[in-house]
């Protein structure tokens, strides 16, 4: 499960995302005043930024999309 | 450094990480000094464990026998629980419950409006109460803000500074240092006393993938004695169909009263604990999930199919995120392969060993919550307890450290130490494009993710201390390309760190409690180690053991006879 990215027509750059991400995943970007996912291999599913984004445009997955290992 | 920005801070008292245990120590700190500051690596009430509780905490009330209380925790934390701990949490929550209540922190309450109180994990006599997720961290940040507590976030604190600028200190603590994870601002925190609130080791699991054991590792470096490392239970998350993960709820789902099939269709816990059945404590349910299935009787699977709509409407209320992955896997229409996997700890009774006044063995340095392993709990008593002891140790803390802190007029921090650690930080940004912090935890995860990590012996712990000193020697290789990296960098040090103490503790525990299952010493030796593994920096990378006996003699609860007890979960052959 993870954030998959955010639809740019979308983003509104109220920075929800960015100031509130537990795991620092968003960046934004000073000439657009978009977020975009960063570093989406840190997202960790919580679904705080898809709560907090007014007009949608953070897009998830449910599946797997992480490798996970078991001891048996 | 030279061509970093730094800004530096002077405070009476510092606190490392804004959770539960974090919040409640400085607004406490708040009641006698304007001159506290809360620092955190994320967003507070956004990030931590705290904010992804599944929603359960200790709630014991005036009128409850707390000698009954105190008697079913030991007995249920296998007696190696401090119990001047157990005593001063119930005592110090119920004030809390009133005091949250009036905060307007939602908990659970009937038609009359008194507050539910249930049982879940290993409950008998005790109960919890249940709160709303969220909302409940959302309430104590908005008491830090409304208090006028200098908070700074997005800063990762690193390292502790030491009096005498030494690694283990023989002087006291006199702050901390870290950066800025966007903008790398170098940060100098001077404080006249620091307490350490930065959550447990958790590893890279769901909800809490940025709780490596920073606070721990840190601690430790500086001098600090660790204790209660080798029940740290290995898991990464709750895992279904071997594909979909969470970190939260299990603790209502048991309390809900889930069922756990092997592939015979059998409730095997019955075996292991036939009173409380799944609802057992978290231990006993890993260490029988990984028997049934390492016995050829797995895979083994989650069976809610017979909660009532009542049930999961209170899901919907208590763990709200918990339940969208739920719509997907719809667990009221099938039963759902269940796993722990492997790569991370659930770790909440190791941490660095403090007294009922929060102090550790350094002064100037406490630790409240996770960081400190809860030492009420022994080898993990019964549900709720970890938050009612972060609100408890918070609140105690906040108070002990200021005290501490009136003997000093100024702060002095140790130049050299604080330029050495101010280039030692940002290293991993200079190197040439070599590691990944992933790639370490990566093979972290190859060494660990093993039956033996679960079910241990003393050949294959060495097997893996062995496997983790290479993981170790890997670390110079690794490089950040940014200050989000370097971040990822430190945090996948600290855990690697954490790690190695977990399986030397497990070595030099010769016998079985709890979580910590050693083949070789299937029994829990009630003669012999009724007492504490502790571990202690020796300087230069050596890892110090030392053993102390828990003073059972002088507490109220104790065992019936000092004998060797049969494991509920024996062992599995791994070898």
């Amino acid at each position: 499960m993870g954030i998959q990215g955010i639809k740019e027509e979308l983003c509104n750059g109220c920075r929800r995302c960015f100031n509130d991400c537990p795991m620092d995943v968003f960046r934004m970007d000073e000439a657009t005043n978009k977020a975009h996912v960063a570093y989406p291999k840190d997202c960790m599913a919580c679904f705080i930024c898809e709560d907090e984004c007014k007009p949608g445009a953070i897009i998830f997955t449910l599946d797997a999309v992480d490798k996970m290992c078991f001891p048996f | 450094m030279e061509n970093r920005t730094s800004r530096t801070y002077d405070c009476d008292v510092l606190v490392i990480g804004g959770g539960l245990a974090g919040t409640w120590a400085a607004i406490r700190a708040r009641d006698f000094t304007d001159r506290v500051i809360l620092v955190d690596k994320a967003r507070i009430s956004k990030s931590g464990a705290s904010t992804f509780a599944a929603g359960v905490m200790l709630a014991p009330q005036v009128g409850d026998d707390f000698n009954l209380w105190t008697s079913e925790i030991a007995e249920r934390g296998n007696y190696v629980n401090d119990q001047d701990w157990i005593k001063v949490v119930l005592e110090g929550q119920t004030g809390i419950i009133d005091e949250l209540q009036r905060w307007g922190v939602e908990f659970e309450k009937d038609a009359q409006g008194k507050l539910v109180r249930i049982v879940a994990r290993g409950h008998v006599n005790t109960r919890i109460l249940m709160f709303h997720g969220s909302q409940f961290m959302q309430v104590m940040k908005k008491q830090v803000v409304s208090r006028g507590i200098q908070t700074i976030e997005r800063v990762m604190v690193t390292d502790l500074l030491t009096s005498d600028g030494e690694y283990p200190t023989k002087g006291r603590v006199v702050g901390a240092v870290g950066f800025n994870v966007r903008n790398g601002e170098f940060q100098v925190f001077r404080a006249k006393s620091v307490i350490i609130a930065s959550g447990g080791m958790y590893g890279f699991n769901w909800g809490v993938k940025n709780i490596v054991g920073d606070g721990i590792a840190m601690g430790y470096r500086a001098g600090a004695d660790l204790k209660g490392m080798e029940f740290a239970i290995p898991r990464e998350a709750w895992i279904f169909d071997r594909k979909y993960k969470t970190g939260q709820g299990l603790n209502m789902w048991q309390s809900a009263g889930m069922h756990l099939l092997n592939s015979r269709g059998e409730r095997f816990m019955e075996k292991y604990e036939p009173a409380l059945m799944e609802r057992a404590r978290l231990a006993e349910l890993i260490l029988g999930v990984a028997k049934e299935n390492l016995e050829g009787r797995g895979p083994v699977y989650m069976d809610m199919r017979h909660f009532s709509q009542e049930t999961w409407d209170r899901f919907r209320r208590v763990t709200p995120r918990g339940m969208q992955l739920f719509d997907k896997l719809e667990p009221w229409k099938r039963k759902l392969q269940f796993d722990f996997g492997a790569g991370g700890f659930s770790s909440m009774v190791c941490g660095i060993k403090n007294n009922t006044f929060c102090e550790t063995n350094l002064p100037g340095l406490y630790v409240v919550g996770e960081a400190g392993g809860y030492p009420g709990h022994g080898t993990y008593s019964v549900g709720g307890f970890n938050l009612a002891a972060c609100c408890v140790s918070g609140h105690r803390a906040g108070e002990y450290a200021f005290a501490y802190s009136r003997q000093f007029r100024d702060i002095e921090v140790n130049q050299p130490q604080l330029y050495s650690l101010g280039k030692e930080i940002y290293k991993p940004l200079s190197l040439e494009k070599g590691l990944i912090p992933d790639d370490i935890h990566t093979k972290i995860k190859e060494v660990t993710a093993v039956p033996y990590a679960i079910f241990r012996n003393e050949r294959k712990l060495l097997k893996i201390l062995e496997g983790l000193d290479k993981v170790k020697a890997l670390l110079p290789q690794v490089s950040a390309a940014d200050y989000h990296l370097l971040m990822k960098t430190h945090e996948v040090k600290s855990y690697l760190l954490c790690s190695r103490l977990v399986y030397t503790a497990a070595l030099a525990r010769k016998e079985s409690r709890g979580p910590h299952s050693r083949s070789d010493y299937p029994y829990r030796d009630d003669i012999n180690w009724l007492k504490n593994v502790i571990l202690c920096s020796g300087g230069n990378d050596r890892i110090n053991v030392r053993l102390e006996p828990i003073p059972v003699y002088r507490y109220p609860a104790k065992p019936e006879r000092f004998e060797l007890v049969p494991p509920t979960v024996p062992p599995a052959k791994v070898d």
